[in-house]
């Protein structure tokens, strides 16, 4: 059998293409410094990790996220780890849902102590994926 | 007050569009019409009813028996997902009419659409469906709002 090695080749460049082009934009939340563009809009503590959640009425996964999100919270914080949690109404936050390139809720984004973004998480996020985003910011930069 | 809380196993969503991708991408580099046919069946007859939503069924009694994945449960709403398969399947049905009539562009343009979204979905977890299924209770149409927690 002969394959149509011009179809074999846009598929790859298609599928991958676009995965790198993923990667890229999620990667380019990640590390951005928005303390200081969104302070006053963000209820941040300065020096503790804090995740921000945006969440909305008709989002039919947000209630499951926020039980998510709790469970996080208290796994980490039984083991002596220090968060903050800040939720966002993302219909009525517009500046910060267009600055922070909400694009669906529930998304919930991880600053770490310094105010970068540590994580960017379109979607519902479970609550093991959670865990290990809060671990890898608070075990690091700890003076 | 009561609380409806449901479980959505990941791994079987995965199964899903990895299936939905390998098939629909086979059948652009074959040149088969067949196969994103069969995929658009699968997608709207498991939207009607779950015993007909043949890559589950694959996964729960091939993948999972033969350990080729594991159940990843997590706690979540089937509503979108179930959605956003009744939104590919009606996508890519679409695509399938467009290269019926002779108009692979369109078809398989559309195709491509369904795969890319499902990879979204695959690697990095967004649900497009789900994001419209939002936007359509946002804007208040009936049927796309979640129930209410009854308080007490």
């Amino acid at each position: 059998m002969n394959l149509p090695v011009d179809r074999v080749i846009w598929s790859v460049i298609l599928l991958a293409g676009f995965v790198a082009l993923g990667r890229t934009f999620v990667g380019g939340q990640k590390n951005r410094q928005i303390g200081k563009q969104f302070g006053k809009l963000l209820e941040v503590t300065s020096r503790t990790p804090t995740l921000l959640y945006f969440w909305s009425d008709g989002c039919a996964q947000c209630t499951p996220q926020e039980n998510q999100i709790q469970r996080a919270l208290g796994e980490v914080e039984a083991k002596g780890g220090q968060l903050s949690l800040v939720k966002y109404n993302a219909l009525q936050e517009t500046e910060l849902v267009r600055g922070l390139n909400i694009l669906t809720v529930p998304t919930t984004i991880l600053l770490d102590r310094e105010g970068n973004i540590a994580a960017w998480n379109p979607g519902l996020t479970a609550a093991g994926p959670l865990i290990a985003q809060m671990n890898g910011v608070l075990h690091t930069g700890v003076s | 007050m009561e609380e409806t809380r449901s479980i959505v196993d990941y791994s079987a969503l995965r199964f899903n569009q990895a299936a939905i991708i390998a098939l629909v991408v086979a059948g652009f580099i074959l040149d088969v019409p067949l196969l994103p046919t069969i995929v658009a069946s699968v997608l709207l007859a498991g939207s009607i009813t779950p015993n007909l939503a043949l890559f589950k069924l694959t996964y729960k009694y091939v993948a999972l028996p033969l350990k080729l994945v594991r159940p990843d449960p997590v706690e979540d709403s089937p509503a979108p997902h179930a959605f956003a398969q009744l939104l590919g399947g009606i996508v890519l049905a679409s695509a399938v009419i467009f290269l019926r009539l002779g108009l692979p562009l369109a078809g398989w343009t559309l195709a491509w659409v369904v795969v890319l979204l499902a990879a979204a979905n695959l690697f990095f977890g967004f649900c497009a469906g789900c994001f419209v299924y939002f936007q359509l209770g946002k804007i208040g149409v009936p049927g796309f709002q979640p129930r209410r927690e009854l308080e007490g």
